[in-house]
């Protein structure tokens, strides 16, 4: 609710007057091929702004891509560390998926390289 | 990983949800209703039409420039949104035209008074046809309260709207007018506005 001045105030009260009678007048307003033609136009515009306003946003969103380097305190860990890790991820963050579990077979440049994606993917620190 | 649903996402899965042909054919009808009637009552002329109208308040609503408040106590259909900020963009052009002092029916002699200024107005704008003639002719709104001087609910609800109450729940709230009273009077105050013109532009002969 607003408190305008008199001259916007009564300009205000003639839109709502002039809106109730619009709305009454638009019901008995025959359809014609115009107004269909019209109306299928702006579904189509309004499907189409949204769509842009999506990939707009999703373009401004920070990649979910890893980049496949991994960090240097990661590399230093020795394989039994970089097992131990691996699995406090996996039951801090259950949801995460791996390609491949069987840890015990992996090389240790894959078990690092694993556990670099884990962390990223679960924003987890080291 | 999950992304946090902003206010602008839960309002374009809600246009969504509600955008269908039919929505937009109720719509522009009443966006036709309202230009036409807009025409009728005051001397302004529509230059953009009521698809372009109807486009910009949903580029405005889709870009958040426009707020659709999804949270409100009762909120708005998207169609009611659209409509209300298509009647929201002409009153500002009529605010904005208003360059002229507000002349009252009820008052021959000020019409009288202003009449030359008046029709060196309406020259100006038939021979400059894209600026949107400001100068109000006619009160409507002191004429539609002349028609309905016995008319307890209508006046009510010209109150409501003077004082900045729009909706059926605000107008009941600052009137104290029944919901029952609400929903009579309203009607009534539709089939009296609507020939409104007619009525206000004929007087107007008469006084000129």
């Amino acid at each position: 609710m607003t408190t305008p001045d008199t001259t916007d105030r009564d300009l205000a009260t003639f839109m709502a007057v002039a809106r109730a009678v619009a709305t009454e007048e638009a019901k008995h307003m025959p359809t014609t091929p115009a107004i269909e033609r019209d109306a299928a136009a702006l579904v189509m515009f309004t499907r189409e702004q949204l769509a842009e306003a999506r990939r707009a946003e999703l373009a401004a969103q920070p990649s979910n891509v890893v980049s496949g380097a991994v960090r240097p305190s990661i590399l230093a860990m020795v394989r039994d560390k970089v097992l131990a890790r691996l699995n406090q991820v996996i039951a801090a963050e259950p949801s995460l998926q791996f390609a491949h579990r069987d840890f015990e077979t992996a090389s240790d440049d894959d078990l690092r390289s694993a556990l670099e994606d884990a962390l990223v993917v679960a924003g987890l620190p080291e | 990983m999950t992304t946090k649903n902003t206010t602008q996402q839960l309002c374009r899965t809600a246009i969504e949800k509600q955008v269908t042909k039919a929505m937009y054919v109720s719509l522009t009808k009443r966006v036709m209703a309202l230009i036409r009637y807009t025409e009728r009552n005051k001397p302004w002329r529509d230059q953009r039409g009521p698809q372009d109208r109807i486009n910009g308040a949903i580029l405005k609503t889709i870009d958040g420039e426009l707020t659709w408040d999804l949270h409100a106590a009762e909120p708005k259909s998207l169609e009611d949104h659209l409509f209300d900020a298509v009647s929201g963009d002409m009153s500002n052009e009529l605010k904005r035209a208003q360059r002229f002092r507000h002349v009252s029916i009820s008052r021959p002699d000020a019409l009288e008074l202003h009449e030359p200024k008046m029709h060196a107005f309406i020259e100006e704008a038939s021979e400059t046809p894209s600026e949107v003639p400001g100068l109000v002719l006619v009160d409507a709104i002191a004429k539609l309260r002349e028609i309905a001087h016995r008319d307890r609910g209508v006046l009510m609800i010209l109150d409501g709207y003077d004082r900045g109450a729009f909706t059926r729940r605000e107008v009941m709230r600052v009137t104290g007018i029944s919901r029952s009273a609400y929903d009579a009077a309203f009607k009534r105050l539709v089939r009296m506005a609507a020939p409104l013109a007619v009525e206000v532009l004929g007087a107007l002969d008469e006084a000129i």
